[in-house]
């Protein structure tokens, strides 16, 4: 199975506190990983580590089996949803993933894409979307250039239980067609039914990884009192 | 141009169409005013202290000093939004995290208020000289014509405006960066104007010279602080 991202003992801190300290894990393609932590962990840090939004203050973020810090050329690789997305208003869901495209240099699907996210047929401006729809469309614009790595910080956000029952299911379909998404998320539930594998962050690092099937046939009713107590753990160091 | 297409393509050109028409009529009025003064106050012609109003290099010193006023606003509205809300906002992530160089990006967003606020201002500033000189031959109140070359002139300072807005534009940008406020990118734009518009009219006879001095500083200005933008941007954090 080829690695996809592989974050190796980054460490990341603002001022003096420590958010990030020896983080370490992998992704296979075609693998979901649920990253969990309580608010705070340092979820959506790693997230920006990755996408060289934000810089390392040490350690090093693999992404394809190359350094991030060599070139930006593998951003066109990756696709991601951080917070809440935001749009052009007076644009189309169209005329968005086109210029998303040409920025990225990649042809994609746009009305396939559209469909599959079930924003097909949409002609409204983007101002007049409901909040699920805007976080359907943040999908759509994450997925449109088939990209090797997902990084989805919160997806479900605002998202009805209907929807949210799709998108685990595209989720599934995009790990099938070798995908690697990096799913991170505060609300156990929603990981233990997409995630193959979950590492709990905390006090800056992955402090426990495992597969997820495994650990509710260990602990059945108990896994999500299981992950609670691993989430609580440390607290972040300050230096 | 591929980016500068893609930066104009994230601004709604009906608002600014509306702006440069709104501006455009406002000072076309105050134009009009300005030329009836003299006969509307009944002051003998030439007198040393009515010369701002009672000669066309006078006139345009004050229709270009309130275009100057009103599109660096213009300019400083449009760097905020494409600018200091880009950077600064929710979008911030996206744009960042796109495979291109961010000075690229950067300099597309720079060129698209740019272009916009000099073609607008040299437009608007021609034909309100232009509205205000048809008046006068309509209304028999012609000013006294003291530059030679008259027209060309109206069309260099207003270019010439049109550049020092645009600067002013830049200038809001670094505020608005710096400060992570579109408000203060605007308010950054109104110092700079506040500070040196007066300089447009204060010698009418030599308006040519005078805007000709004031662009070259201004542009001196901007290469400075766009270099400054590019290198906090390249390093900006999200």
């Amino acid at each position: 199975m080829e690695t996809i991202l592989q974050v190796n003992a980054v460490k990341k801190h603002y001022g003096p506190v420590r958010v990030l300290r020896q983080c370490s894990l992998e992704i296979q393609a075609g693998e979901i990983y649920g990253l969990l932590g309580i608010n705070g962990a340092g979820k959506t840090t790693l997230m920006k580590l990755v996408l060289g939004l934000q810089k390392l203050d040490g350690g090093s973020i693999l992404v394809l089996g190359r350094e991030i810090r060599d070139s930006s050329a593998y951003l066109a690789q990756v696709g991601s949803i951080i917070e809440t997305p935001s749009f052009y208003e007076h644009l189309t869901a169209q005329a968005l993933l086109t210029m998303h495209q040409a920025y990225l240099g990649r042809e994609g699907d746009i009305v396939g894409t559209l469909q599959r996210v079930g924003l097909g047929g949409e002609t409204r401006p983007i101002g007049q979307f409901s909040l699920g729809m805007k976080q359907r469309l943040g999908l759509a614009r994450a997925i449109l250039h088939r990209p090797r790595l997902l990084l989805l910080d919160e997806p479900l956000n605002g998202l009805d239980p209907v929807a949210i029952l799709e998108m685990r299911t595209l989720l599934g379909e995009l790990a099938g067609e070798g995908m690697a998404i990096l799913l991170s998320s505060h609300i156990i539930g929603e990981l233990r039914h997409s995630a193959g594998r979950i590492g709990v962050l905390s006090g800056g690092v992955i402090c426990q990884e495992f597969s997820t099937a495994e650990k509710i046939a260990e602990y059945g009713d108990g896994f999500e009192d299981y992950v609670v107590g691993l989430m609580r753990g440390r607290q972040h160091e300050v230096l | 141009m591929r980016y500068y297409k893609l930066e104009q393509q994230k601004l709604r050109p009906a608002t600014y169409r509306w702006a440069v028409l709104g501006i455009y009529l406002s000072v076309q009025l105050m134009g009009m005013f300005f030329l009836f003064i003299p006969k509307l106050e009944g002051l003998p012609a030439g007198r040393v202290g009515d010369a701002m109003f009672s000669t066309w290099s006078g006139l345009l010193g004050l229709t270009t000093a309130l275009h100057f006023a009103c599109f660096s606003v213009f300019a400083a509205t449009l760097a905020a939004k494409l600018v200091v809300k880009e950077y600064c906002g929710a979008g911030a992530e996206v744009l960042l995290s796109y495979p291109v160089p961010r000075r690229r990006i950067l300099r597309a967003k720079c060129a698209v208020f740019c272009t916009m606020t000099v073609a607008a201002a040299a437009l608007s500033n021609s034909v309100t000289m232009g509205g205000m000189y048809l008046a006068s031959r309509l209304f028999q109140a012609p000013p006294q014509m003291d530059v030679t070359g008259f027209p060309l002139v109206v069309v260099l300072v207003s270019l010439l405006m049109g550049v020092l807005s645009a600067v002013a534009g830049l200038v809001a940008a670094v505020v608005g960066w710096k400060k992570r406020s579109p408000v203060a990118a605007v308010v950054g734009a109104l110092l700079l104007v506040c500070c040196t518009a007066n300089g447009i009219p204060c010698a009418p006879r030599y308006i040519l010279w005078v805007m000709l001095g004031m662009a070259c500083v201004f542009l001196l200005a901007a290469a400075l602080l766009y270099r400054v933008l590019a290198r906090w941007i390249e390093g900006m954090e999200v």
